[in-house]
């Protein structure tokens, strides 16, 4: 078990994805690395801009062309570098059926013309796993069982608009995890809903892991919902991951200066403050980054080499590193 | 007290089904709903959405009608005030938006955003406008020269700084702040909050804070009213309702939040179902089907807000005074909890 455990689900290697503007290069995702088991979660936060979707849309091989293009890395799922593959290929063997997507808004995910037994119906009749529509009727009321829909025989009859927002959000879950992928990539999948209905979402998605396996990337800025679902922790600040590790050790040990900042700019229950601490600044501009450390600007602690040298990853406890010249 | 609202209804038609089976049918947003400010206070409205607590602003900041109720501001009924007087009222109340992306006229410069208050009003004389504009730029601290620019030069912040200053360009009393924060990113938020809180100290403003993030609220209001489908069913000084919420909605709101802190137990019991349709809500306790301590009076009669302890109401059953009070039948083994 603990061998097998020790091969990773997907392994990022130094992803670089640029976008070639006509104004200059954005370097939306700089080298960034991680690797993910089966049953795991990730969570990859920061704010927008920072690299997170951009990092996601290149494993699924969805970036904007022509402007986006990965220019070098390897992505490897369960063996195989899904960057060598070809359109076809992408489309048929993986998107959908070893990694799909929860994406942030359901509204916009489901088609509104067309009834919710026939949207998520559809990843069976296109991997071609069903073929007659009786297979696919009773597929469909399966998977809608799965993610906890009432009534689901009468409910996949009715179109998107006659869902509620927790209820469309489920109905995008049962497309994502129609085809038992092994991976699924959540896009702040709970961050138009509210907070009763989200720690429902949330819930569904542990428990759709236990059932399953399935290993789960989950895109957020909410530093509650990382803290609540993932055993690891991806900071990224302008394209790179900053800091690295284990749920405890990110929240409760954190050793770059931009992710203490942002645990002690958020206000928290029950522990009213005076004032909230204040990250100065903005995001930087990545089609004009600051040299060196990207977090320069900002930081309290900064120092001369910030400016002219990417520090190194530095080890960090529970296996997890970061980027700061702080700690060298 | 500077802001008194009572009783305030806000109904909206609505029109269901097609041709012959055609109704009119009533969204109630906003269903009877009392709380008051002091002067210097900070009220917090929090609540899921289509709660009606956007409504309530609109209601206050008299963007819409109310259907019934009362508007107090510096103790006149804001409902029954002659349309000149309204105008003064329009010079003292001013509101701060949630998506800084849309509130701020792309075609106008940050210069022309910031004086058109001061021009709509007759505030100031033309030849001084220019001074108050530096003035408000230095106040939610944007660089001078700020003025020459257009809002899509500006980053989500500065965009929300430049909201914050035209909100102030007339020295107003009382802030309506709705979701001001909401769409930014982490990092920038505290530093609205922060400002926001320098603002209120030094020009001594009355805030309506709306927002659904609990912390943030308990964070920055001194008072707090809980809404559930148009009805406030709590209320108290924020300490209060958040270190003993006594309302079951209240409860399971707090526990459904994710705190930033992976060690902290996870809510046992989760609030099953979703937030009835406004059109046709339950006709008791509007609450009852999801709440788990569910009485048979909760179907009936729909609780009324009633003091609990001192400054803290609660509109629910589960609270004797409220039995007695409303003449609901006492279950024996009810539990005091």
């Amino acid at each position: 078990m603990a061998d097998h455990a020790r091969v990773p689900l997907l392994s990022v290697e130094d992803l670089k994805t640029y976008l070639f503007l006509r104004r200059g290069v954005v370097k939306a995702v700089d080298g960034v690395s991680f690797q993910i088991q089966e049953r795991e979660t990730l969570g990859i936060v920061g704010e927008s801009g920072c690299g997170k979707s951009m990092t996601c849309l290149s494993i699924l091989r969805l970036i904007p062309e022509p402007a986006g293009r990965i220019v070098e890395g390897k992505i490897i799922l369960d063996g195989t570098d899904i960057l060598q593959l070809d359109e076809e290929e992408m489309a048929s063997q993986i998107r959908g059926r070893k990694i799909s997507m929860i994406s942030q808004d359901p509204l916009t995910s489901l088609n509104p013309v067309f009834s919710i037994g026939d949207q998520v119906g559809g990843p069976f009749r296109y991997h071609g796993l069903k073929k007659d529509r009786q297979g696919i009727r009773e597929a469909v009321v399966d998977v809608l069982k799965k993610v906890r829909i009432p009534s689901p025989a009468q409910r996949l009859k009715e179109y998107p608009y006659q869902f509620s927002g927790g209820m469309r959000q489920r109905a995008v879950a049962a497309m994502a995890i129609a085809c038992g992928p092994r991976l699924l990539i959540a896009d702040e999948p709970t961050s138009s809903l509210d907070v009763t209905i989200q720690i429902q979402m949330l819930q569904l998605l542990e428990d759709i892991q236990q059932e399953t396996n399935v290993g789960l990337i989950l895109i957020t800025h909410d530093l509650g919902v990382a803290a609540y679902i993932c055993q690891r922790i991806a900071v990224m600040y302008a394209g790179r991951i900053v800091e690295f590790g284990d749920v405890r050790t990110i929240y409760q040990k954190p050793s770059h200066p931009y992710t203490q900042a942002l645990l002690n700019s958020v206000p928290r229950l029950g522990e009213k403050k005076k004032r909230l601490f204040n990250i100065e600044g903005q995001p930087p501009d990545l089609l004009n980054p600051p040299t060196g450390c990207a977090f320069w600007p900002r930081c309290d602690r900064k120092m001369d080499v910030c400016q002219k040298e990417y520090p190194p990853q530095i080890p960090i406890e529970g296996e997890g590193y970061v980027s700061c010249w702080l700690l060298k | 007290m500077l802001l008194e609202i009572q009783n305030l209804v806000k109904h909206f038609p609505a029109r269901r089904g097609l041709g012959l089976a055609k109704r009119k049918a009533l969204v109630k947003a906003v269903d009877g709903v009392n709380f008051s400010i002091p002067e210097g206070g900070t009220f917090g409205l929090v609540g899921e959405s289509g709660c009606g607590k956007t409504t309530v602003a609109k209601l206050v900041l008299l963007l819409e009608r109310p259907t019934s109720g009362a508007i107090l501001f510096e103790g006149k009924d804001l409902t029954q005030m002659p349309p000149r007087e309204v105008k003064a009222y329009r010079l003292k109340a001013q509101a701060v938006f949630q998506d800084p992306y849309s509130s701020l006229d792309p075609r106008m410069k940050v210069g022309s955003i910031l004086s058109e208050p001061l021009l709509a009003h007759h505030a100031l004389p033309r030849r001084e406008i220019k001074t108050r504009v530096a003035e408000l730029l230095d106040i939610v601290k944007l660089p001078r020269g700020s003025d020459e620019y257009y809002p899509h030069e500006f980053s989500g912040g500065q965009r929300q700084r430049i909201a914050v200053a035209r909100a102030l360009a007339l020295n107003p009393k009382f802030l309506a702040l709705d979701e001001p924060v909401s769409a930014l990113d982490v990092s920038i938020r505290s530093q609205i909050l922060n400002l926001l809180a320098d603002i209120q100290e030094r020009f001594r403003l009355t805030y309506m804070i709306i927002a659904h993030d609990l912390a943030l609220v308990e964070h920055v209001s001194t008072e707090v009213g809980v809404m559930y489908l148009g009805n406030i069913v709590e209320k108290g000084a924020t300490a209060r309702v958040f270190q003993n919420p006594l309302h079951p909605y209240t409860q399971a709101l707090l526990a459904a939040v994710p705190r930033p802190d992976p060690d902290y137990p996870k809510p046992k019991a989760i609030l099953s179902g979703e937030v009835p349709s406004p059109l046709n809500p339950p006709p008791g306790c509007k609450f009852e089907p999801r709440c788990p301590h569910r009485m048979e009076p909760c179907r009936l009669k729909q609780p009324l807000l009633m003091e609990a302890e001192k400054g803290h109401e609660v509109a629910c059953y589960l609270h004797r005074s409220l039995q007695h009070a409303c003449e609901i039948p006492i279950i024996s083994k009810l539990t005091h909890k």
